[in-house]
């Protein structure tokens, strides 16, 4: 065993040595920092909550249902599930690497994760449950009630179940990727493709311009001229939930997203959507805010062209013409964004 | 490849029960998916309706109509959402595909892909 790790590690020097001279203008990030993990007795009330069918209007309804642990915390369907009967109109987000957020939803219309929370359980079309209600509800169960006593200290209030589910998301975190083993000084744990891969990624693809930092995400909201899908535009029930939507938000209806715009009113922000970080990218597909692209390889034919056909399209996105090889390089890269996702599984419920 | 269809009507419209029923009923006449198939393109489930298209399929209407007011099948259905809560199985519709698990409406490449590797796995099994 010590030879082998010996020889290991004389091999990553020698390949360091290599490869230094080409990436010595590579602005590479630092490591994700490790961060404080929460008190273990909100993470189990925060997951048991996660898991709990009682959290939506009819009983059929978890967070584990779009944020589903087997599929990277998304549900990997191009369009979210919904409550039942409904359909919703924008892709679900994996869950992982939150911790590290600023804002929370597509277009950051949340500055916590703890008001996060609260939306998805309010939602007509999503868990169509009021959170006062859960609270009543929740109270009448002695071993919920016991165990927000003994996590907070207090009886159950809305302020302790959306803590609860904050701080199980934040255990969600990714951190041992062969990108973060490369970015923490192991130059060997890239392998060649996916080396070249990075180097356009932070180099002449520009994709670090918005994937950028230890998240890559720069947390910044940008418009990549994403067309509508017919779906959206033609199915009376994704027509009805997005237009419900921009009507809650006090927005005209209109047959688009509105992206940032809805948070911030300024026209620049139409279509415009936070950069989502990128760990376990290969498995948390259909890609952007509508699903729109199946697969990696379709996200990096659609940068290659430069983005999408819609307007309004951020100046950062120009025709890349890249080679089939460099095509594959990222495709290597983004899979070296792989690693171990938290197993979670359904906690016994009261 | 066998399909397995397991009934679960939404508990919260009264007319999903109805339907999984007329069904059956069709089913019992050789054509459950030619029912299937007009129930979901017409989106109308109420009982008349539901007659309406055993007629348009040509089914012996007096036979289907005499099932669906007598609750023939509602036994068979009751069972179906038994079994679905004892699988914790909550949305409409969920795939199990040789036990994996997919929920909700997907495109056909979905299921192309776990069908593919579950046909290419059980070959790998054969002697």
């Amino acid at each position: 065993m010590r030879g082998r790790r010996i020889g290991r590690s004389m091999l990553a020097a020698l390949l360091w040595g290599a490869l230094s001279a080409q990436g010595a203008e590579l602005p590479l990030p630092g490591p994700l920092p490790l961060l404080q993990p929460p008190v273990a007795a909100k993470v189990e009330l925060g997951q048991m909550l996660f898991f709990d069918r009682r959290l939506s209007g009819d009983g059929t309804m978890s967070c584990a249902v779009c944020h589903n642990p087997e599929q990277a915390y998304g549900d990997g369907r191009p369009l979210s599930g919904a409550y039942p009967t409904n359909k919703h109109w924008r892709n679900s987000q994996s869950l992982l690497n939150l911790a590290y957020l600023q804002s929370f939803f597509w277009d950051g219309r949340s500055d916590s994760l703890e008001s996060q929370a609260q939306e998805p359980i309010h939602s007509a079309f999503e868990m169509n449950l009021n959170l006062d209600y859960l609270v009543e509800k929740l109270r009448e169960i002695p071993a919920y009630r016991d165990r927000f006593r003994s996590a907070f200290g207090r009886e159950v209030d809305p302020q302790a179940v959306t803590a609860a589910l904050a701080d199980f998301q934040r255990t969600l975190v990714v951190r041992d990727t062969p990108f973060d083993r490369f970015l923490g000084g192991d130059r060997a744990a890239l392998e060649p493709a996916a080396r070249r891969g990075l180097e356009l990624f932070f180099g002449r693809a520009g994709c670090a311009r918005c994937h950028s930092g230890a998240l890559l995400s720069d947390q910044q909201f940008h418009n990549l001229g994403v067309a509508e899908t017919q779906e959206l535009l033609q199915d009376p029930r994704r027509r009805a939930t997005r237009h419900f939507f921009q009507r809650q938000m006090g927005l005209e209806r209109m047959d688009r997203d509105p992206g940032r715009y809805a948070v911030s009113r300024d026209p620049a922000d139409l279509g415009a959507f936070r950069t989502p970080p990128l760990r376990q990218v290969a498995q948390t597909g259909p890609y952007l805010h509508n699903g729109s692209l199946a697969t990696l390889a379709a996200v990096i034919d659609f940068y290659d062209q430069g983005g999408g056909p819609g307007t309004g399209k951020s100046p950062l996105l120009v025709p890349l013409k890249l080679t089939a090889e460099e095509r594959a390089a990222l495709l290597a890269f983004l899979h070296s964004l792989s690693g171990t996702v938290p197993v979670v599984k359904p906690p016994a419920l009261p | 490849v066998r399909l397995v269809v397991i009934h679960y009507p939404y508990r919260y419209r009264d007319y999903a029960a109805l339907a999984a029923q007329a069904a059956e009923a069709a089913r019992a006449q050789g054509k459950f998916w030619e029912m299937h198939d007009l129930m979901l393109e017409r989106k109308q489930l109420e009982r008349d309706h539901l007659i309406g298209y055993a007629r348009e399929l040509g089914l012996d209407v007096a036979r289907f109509t005499r099932e669906l007011d007598g609750e023939t099948y509602l036994e068979r259905i009751n069972r179906d959402v038994e079994l679905a809560k004892r699988l914790d199985i909550y949305q409409t519709p969920t795939f199990l595909i040789n036990g994996r698990k997919l929920v909700g409406e997907r495109p056909f490449e979905d299921f192309q892909r776990l069908i593919d590797e579950e046909l290419a796995l059980a070959g790998s099994k054969r002697p």
